[in-house]
């Protein structure tokens, strides 16, 4: 379920944070595109994830299609200076960073911004380096099947 | 130009100054005795420890507060080391930000390295300790799924086996009035608040006020009424048959308190209202047909028992009693045999060294006189670094973008990937917590790089003598993965012919500035 639990309302944020989430993975075939697919929105207020808007992600890390992961505000930010902190969060071999991303293509805007993982090793299949690399490297890959990998984003 | 300092200034802003639930600044350490984990400075956490190598564990002091739903934790590396010395990579996962059993707690986090070198077999990343005195970790956690707007941060129930219903110890019906458990069998489409069928009970009533459902007075309600205190007294309610519901404070003649009227919404004040035995009520909807009912009351220097009754005929579910000291009826604590009293960190907060509290040496070390709540953030802003140009050299620009409590930053002539920054009024100390975040624009110009550089690890850098995370500021510097042996390293934060920007994020908590002249 996408966005399965925007409660905007009274008791779901505090009154200094704009927007705010919580999504978490979950096991998805591994042919799987887009990134939110295997989102699953676990809490959070003034944010979802809108299928329609996404974009490609490689799972391997392709440079041409970095992809990212959109965010749109049910609310509208009055201005693009708002602050956005991505954190994520994860165990095992699985390491990431992660950060808001603002250009041509995915730009930050008063409704919606993008953010992107950068992650370094896949375990299991394919092979955790993409075709050509000497050298693992972080990349946008999709990050599929772990449960327990998950990104929370806080907006002030 | 090659260097420059900030055109930007603010010290407005105050209607938005974030507020977050816990932090810390964590010394991590290599074992539990010679090289101690050490929490430095923090707010809302009561206990820090290594668990194994590289893994260690947080407890929150207030832990009742992120049961209910998800919170966010930020976290960021602090460094002692010059990036040359740096060498292996590090930055840490929290595991945590979901309601599962166990995690309500505190959380978990851990410092990973990277193991190099990386070939094109692959590699993993393992959590490792790092050398001590290297490494601090910052951390804040947002507990977003709870009403911590509203409700003050005491949490606690004096009732002990709070649901324990029909039985001899708490709650027992008189006269009229009946009381039993239910289950599914009885409500198959009725869970309580929190989603569960058990513990609910069915109340009734067969002719008005001539009996009542009371709490059997233990010495502990009694002693706490012994005070002059306001204490809320609350239930969630449901009502089957009926439209209104009646809490009161009895005995000894004086029974005092108020009635709901969960149709309409009124509260009304009941029985004996005079001098400290006065009542106001309240009403919140929490939704699924229940209502938490809420009964504010002064304690006197009478014995009294809480109580709750049903007009004639009348029926009602009842779920989750709880007694708390205070004028709010905080997130229901489900008791065993012994009393709750939750959140010690308010008292911590409000009254440092008192009772007690706040003297728990390095598990909390306080200075608050001139806080107004240690929970609130002492500098926040972003740090913009603008594009350099071709013939611009390692050198970069930068300016601040809605700052408060940031007297400017500065671009690095002898680290062009670091930027320092400044306050407007000065900490008392160097161990407040900073939470950076990223933001960039990706570049594409170059296949073989532009990709991991947009990549950063921020850290905030103490550097190697300890003289660059002070009283009047601190340093950011960006690692940024390099091709060729991938490995992370201080790299210049934008690119010479992209003409990209990016943006560096902070919050400040702690240092006890905020409020002093």
């Amino acid at each position: 379920m996408l966005n399965s639990a925007i409660r905007s309302g009274l008791f779901k944020h505090n009154a200094y944070v704009k927007a705010w989430c919580l999504v978490t993975n979950h096991s998805s075939p591994s042919t799987e595109q887009y990134p939110y697919s295997n989102r699953n929105f676990v809490d959070g207020h003034n944010l979802y994830i809108d299928s329609a808007t996404q974009s490609y992600l490689s799972t391997t890390g392709s440079l041409a299609t970095a992809g990212g992961l959109k965010f749109s505000f049910v609310n509208p930010m009055q201005d693009t200076n708002y602050k956005v902190f991505v954190q994520a969060y994860f165990g095992g071999s699985l390491v990431s960073l992660s950060h808001c991303i603002n250009s041509l293509q995915y730009p930050k805007t008063t409704t919606s911004f993008w953010i992107r993982e950068g992650v370094f090793s896949v375990p299991g299949t394919p092979a955790p380096l993409e075709t050509g690399r000497t050298h693992n490297q972080i990349a946008a890959r999709r990050v599929w099947g772990n449960a327990t990998h998950s990104i929370g984003i806080l907006v002030i | 130009m090659q260097n420059s300092t900030t055109t930007t200034n603010s010290d407005s802003l105050t209607t938005s100054i974030p507020v977050c639930d816990s932090w810390g600044n964590i010394l991590v350490g290599t074992s539990n005795t010679g090289q101690p984990t050490v929490l430095k400075d923090g707010s809302g956490v009561v206990n820090v420890s290594r668990t194994s190598a590289g893994v260690y564990g947080v407890s929150f002091s207030n832990p009742s507060q992120y049961g209910s739903g998800g919170y966010i934790m930020l976290f960021t590396p602090e460094i002692t080391s010059t990036p040359a010395i740096i060498g292996s990579d590090r930055w840490m996962s929290g595991v945590g930000g979901a309601t599962a059993p166990g995690r309500t707690a505190g959380f978990v986090f851990s410092t990973y390295a990277q193991q190099t070198p990386i070939g094109a077999s692959g590699g993993t990343f393992a959590a490792a300790d790092f050398t001590y005195n290297t490494l601090n970790v910052n951390f804040a956690a947002f507990n977003l799924g709870y009403d911590r707007d509203i409700h003050s941060h005491q949490v606690a129930n004096l009732f002990i086996h709070s649901d324990k219903w029909n039985t001899n110890d708490t709650w027992l019906a008189a006269n009229d009035h009946t009381i039993r458990v239910v289950g599914s069998a009885d409500y198959p489409d009725i869970l309580s608040p929190e989603g569960s069928i058990s513990e609910i009970a069915e109340i009734s009533s067969v002719s008005p006020y001539s009996g009542y459902i009371y709490y059997n007075p233990t010495q502990t309600i009694r002693d706490r009424l012994a005070l002059t205190k306001n204490y809320a007294f609350s239930v969630y309610v449901q009502l089957i048959q009926g439209s209104t519901f009646t809490m009161t404070i009895g005995g000894v003649g004086n029974n005092f308190g108020c009635s709901f009227n969960l149709d309409t919404g009124s509260v009304t004040q009941t029985g004996v209202v005079s001098g400290s035995k006065d009542a106001s009520g309240q009403i919140q909807n929490r939704g699924n047909g229940w209502y938490r009912c809420t009964v504010v009351v002064r304690g006197g220097e009478q014995v009294y028992t809480p109580l709750m009754f049903l007009p004639n005929g009348a029926k009602a579910l009842v779920w989750g009693p709880q007694f708390e000291e205070g004028s709010q009826s905080t997130r229901y604590t489900k008791t065993g045999s012994t009393i709750v009293i939750g959140d010690q960190d308010a008292r911590k907060t409000l009254t440092p060294g008192s009772a007690g509290y706040g003297l728990t040496g390095s598990t909390y070390s306080s200075h608050m006189p001139n806080l107004l709540s240690k929970k609130t953030a002492t500098a926040y802003g972003t740090i913009v670094v603008v594009p350099k140009k071709n013939n611009q050299g390692e050198y970069i620009d930068c300016y601040l973008e809605n700052a408060f409590n940031v007297s400017g930053v500065s671009a690095m002539l002898d680290s062009p990937y670091s930027v320092q920054v400044n306050f407007l009024k000065h900490m008392k100390d160097s161990d407040y917590c900073v939470i950076l975040g990223g933001e960039y624009e990706p570049i594409y110009a170059d296949p073989d790089y532009s990709d991991i550089r947009e990549y950063s690890i921020l850290a905030v850098d103490r550097g190697s003598s300890n003289n660059l995370k002070t009283t009047s500021g601190f340093r950011v510097s960006a690692f940024k993965q390099r091709v060729t042996d991938n490995n992370f390293v201080g790299t210049s934060y934008s690119s010479t012919t992209a003409g990209v920007y990016e943006k560096i994020h902070f919050m400040v908590f702690g240092g006890s500035t905020y409020g002093s002249p």
